[in-house]
């Protein structure tokens, strides 16, 4: 991770035009993601169960690939927790991940870990993500959204691990009535 | 202190030695009243004048100060032996408890303490499995009750013994004395008033006894688990029972809340809305949100205690307004660093699952740092839902007085963790998302926080117009703000503020500005450059509540800046 000695990261040019050209709007806004953004979040997603499913599924496969084994103390139990919590609604939506330490593993190792999981996950369609670190390998996949994320992958790391982590989805599948 | 002498100890000459003393202390202030009346007043109104008259109104007046410091230093007496019969009675329940527990699990306990039972499972007098671990918790029990009776017997024979010294000596005579024992006495009866310096705090507590501490907890939990510079083990026991007590109420009031009255009555021109209809729902949701508020810290002090799922503490609750709460996902007394979340906007009892979730998080992304690093440094995150937090955008976040409310109660909060941390100094963050970065700003630029790092996520603004006025260094000061957040669009009302947002816009978009600026409604926004902040990336796609998500690049910054990564 490296974060920015500068602010860098300031709103772009046509976010202020909005703010400023559109006061009132804008202050009821702020409580909100952007209209369009609601109904997106209404849709039918898979169970919160499926996720996990599917998050178990990643990582066995992955963990398949992998040439070390996660440390027997790492293997975590899931992490729930809420989305959209701050924002108006719809509430309920829940993402959860799950993560494997390996350890202070060999450089060597980690490379072939990295080539490992690339490979694999690139087949199954999931893209390099723009906010990966030079640390980590970090993956998305397009039509799921699930992230697989291989941590520490540096030499000046001492710790390798792993996660998948989910989307937002409704714990039943769809919003609560 | 064996078993026996606690077990039979007559507690009740105890109080009658007290009552003694009491009889003899009121006789003596009869008899301190009699001679001011008969003696000193007749003879200062005798009009004897004159240097012998005046070596005799003085001694007389040395006297009756002498006679009343004896009647207070009497009535100290009195007060401990008070104490003493009511603190060795606590600790002989507390080993009669343990003993009759014992006799009803079977298991035999020796005058010296040795616990035996039967292992034999077709006898009568068969303990059952697991008896060792019933004797070892009784075991525990007993000891504790003994070191009670110890502890007690050695701070009462302390008071007595100077009490007796003073009554010998004759210093119980002189009035400075009297009044030190008096003070002394005070700090021991009196819990510190809310507000009081937590390092001043943290020496009343560290003057008590663990029995005197054990006191006070179980008579004002409310009191203790609130109050800044007590230790974090200490709030922690005196707030979870006034979480089970305001859950047994909250439900209480739940169940006694009464039939619904209709939704609308009848009104000059049709159905209105009923009143009381209105005030009903009200307090009903009001209850019910506070009640799964509770539920939520009550769960997650329930939970077992593993790698992802670290012990929590609660350092404050109560159920007032909306109600707060203060959370620690691990020991912030012990910890290497610490970090405090001040959430913003909603932020309330009923909603404080949802933050505990996010400081479970980020002491997670903190433990990830430090593993990557080798470090076996240890964090602890604290959800601080210790203010007033506006409930509505509109038009309750407009205004700063929440943040301004909230200042002393911050301050006083992390002077507290710093007065109650234990061992080497520890990297100290605040952290706040959203309003709760006004909070902090304002904390620090009108009272100043004890705090080595400063986090802003997602600000409308922090009331200075540059890193370098919060009072901390500037280089460790950081903002986040996300691509897919509107806060940025939380913009001034103020003429001038508006204005110059415009002005800025329009000759950025010339080109006569090549330095951006941007104003938000509680000041310049933290993440432009001119404010001086280092800026947290945010993952692409960040919304106002997607700082925390996992495997997200703003919150892996948290964890290193918390883990103290970031130099």
């Amino acid at each position: 991770m490296k974060i920015a000695e500068q602010a860098s990261a300031a709103p772009s040019l046509p976010r202020w035009a909005a703010s400023t050209a559109a006061l009132v709007v804008a202050v009821l806004a702020l409580s909100s993601c952007g209209v369009s953004t609601i109904p997106e979040r209404r849709k039918a997603t898979m169970t919160l169960d499926q996720a996990k499913a599917q998050v178990d599924a990643y990582l066995a496969e992955i963990l398949a690939k992998l040439p070390v084994k996660p440390l027997a103390s790492s293997s975590g139990d899931f992490f729930d927790s809420h989305c959209d919590v701050n924002d108006v609604g719809p509430h309920g939506r829940m993402q959860t991940d799950r993560e494997y330490g390996f350890g202070d593993v060999p450089l060597a190792t980690k490379t072939e870990a990295s080539n490992a999981f690339r490979t694999l996950l690139m087949g199954k369609g999931f893209e390099l993500a723009s906010d990966a670190t030079s640390d980590q390998v970090k993956l998305k996949n397009p039509k799921d959204k699930f992230i697989a994320v291989l941590d520490g992958v540096s030499g000046d790391s001492r710790n390798l691990s792993l996660n998948v982590s989910t989307p937002c989805v409704w714990p039943q599948g769809t919003p609560s009535p | 202190m064996d078993i026996a002498t606690l077990y039979n100890a007559n507690i009740n000459n105890i109080t009658i030695a007290k009552n003694a003393y009491d009889a003899l202390s009121t006789a003596f202030g009869r008899h301190v009243d009699s001679w001011q009346h008969e003696v000193a007043d007749r003879l200062s109104a005798s009009h004897w004048t004159g240097p012998a008259s005046d070596t005799a109104q003085n001694r007389i007046k040395e006297l009756g100060s002498e006679l009343q410091a004896a009647r207070e230093e009497l009535s100290f007496v009195s007060k401990a032996l008070a104490n003493a019969a009511e603190r060795f009675a606590l600790a002989q329940s507390h080993l009669i408890s343990a003993l009759d527990d014992a006799k009803n699990a079977k298991l035999n306990v020796a005058p010296d303490g040795r616990i035996t039972w039967d292992n034999e499972p077709t006898s009568p007098n068969f303990a059952g499995t697991g008896a060792e671990a019933r004797a070892v918790a009784v075991s525990n029990r007993i000891t504790a009750a003994l070191n009670e009776a110890v502890q007690a017997d050695q701070e009462i024979s302390a008071r007595l013994s100077h009490l007796a010294a003073n009554a010998s000596s004759g210093t119980g005579l002189n009035a400075a004395t009297a009044a030190q024992d008096q003070a002394a006495d005070t700090a021991r009866e009196n819990i510190p008033a809310p507000g009081t310096d937590p390092n001043s705090v943290k020496q009343w507590w560290n003057g008590l006894t663990e029995a005197q501490q054990q006191r006070f907890t179980d008579a004002h939990p409310d009191q203790i688990g609130n109050l800044d510079g007590i230790p974090a083990v200490a709030r922690d026991r005196a707030n979870r029972v006034t979480l089970q007590q305001a859950k047994q109420n909250l439900q209480f009031q739940l169940d006694h809340l009464g039939p619904e009255p209709p939704e609308k009555i009848a009104g000059m021109s049709g159905a209105v809305s009923n009143p009381a209809h209105d005030e009903w729902e009200r307090k009903k949701t009001l209850l019910q949100e506070q009640l799964n508020g509770v539920n939520a810290i009550d769960k997650r002090l329930a939970t077992k205690v593993d790698e992802r799922n670290p012990p929590t503490y609660l350092l404050g609750f109560d159920t007032k307004g909306n109600g707060h709460a203060i959370v620690a996902v691990n020991n912030p007394d012990t910890a290497d660093n610490v970090s405090t979340y001040v959430p913003g906007t909603g932020a309330r009892l009923g909603s404080i699952g949802d933050d505990i979730e996010r400081s479970d998080r980020m002491v997670a992304s903190a433990n990830s740092a430090n593993r990557k690093a080798g470090d076996p440094k240890t964090t602890s995150s604290i959800t601080w839902v210790g203010y007033d937090a506006p409930q509505s955008i509109v038009p309750d976040a407009m205004h700063d007085t929440y943040a301004r409310n909230a200042e002393e109660r911050l301050q006083g909060f992390e002077k507290s963790l710093r007065a109650t941390h234990e061992g080497k100094p520890f990297n100290n963050t605040i952290l706040a998302h959203s309003y709760g970065t006004t909070v902090v700003g304002y904390a620090l630029r009108d009272k100043g926080l004890p705090v080595d790092n400063v986090v802003l996520i997602a600000s409308p603004g922090v009331g200075v117009e540059n890193a370098r006025d919060l009072g901390v260094d500037p280089s460790r000061v950081f903002a986040a703000q996300g691509d897919d957040d509107p806060i940025y669009r939380a913009v001034p009302l103020a003429a001038d503020k508006f204005g110059s947002n415009i002005g800025n816009y329009i000759g950025t978009a010339d080109g006569l500005i090549h330095n951006p600026d941007h104003h938000l409604i509680h000041g310049r926004d933290p993440v432009v450059p001119d404010f001086g902040a280092r800026m947290i990336p945010t993952s692409p796609g960040t919304g106002h509540s997607d700082y925390w998500n996992p495997n997200s690049y703003s919150l892996e910054a948290m964890g290193e800046i918390i883990a103290g990564k970031k130099s």
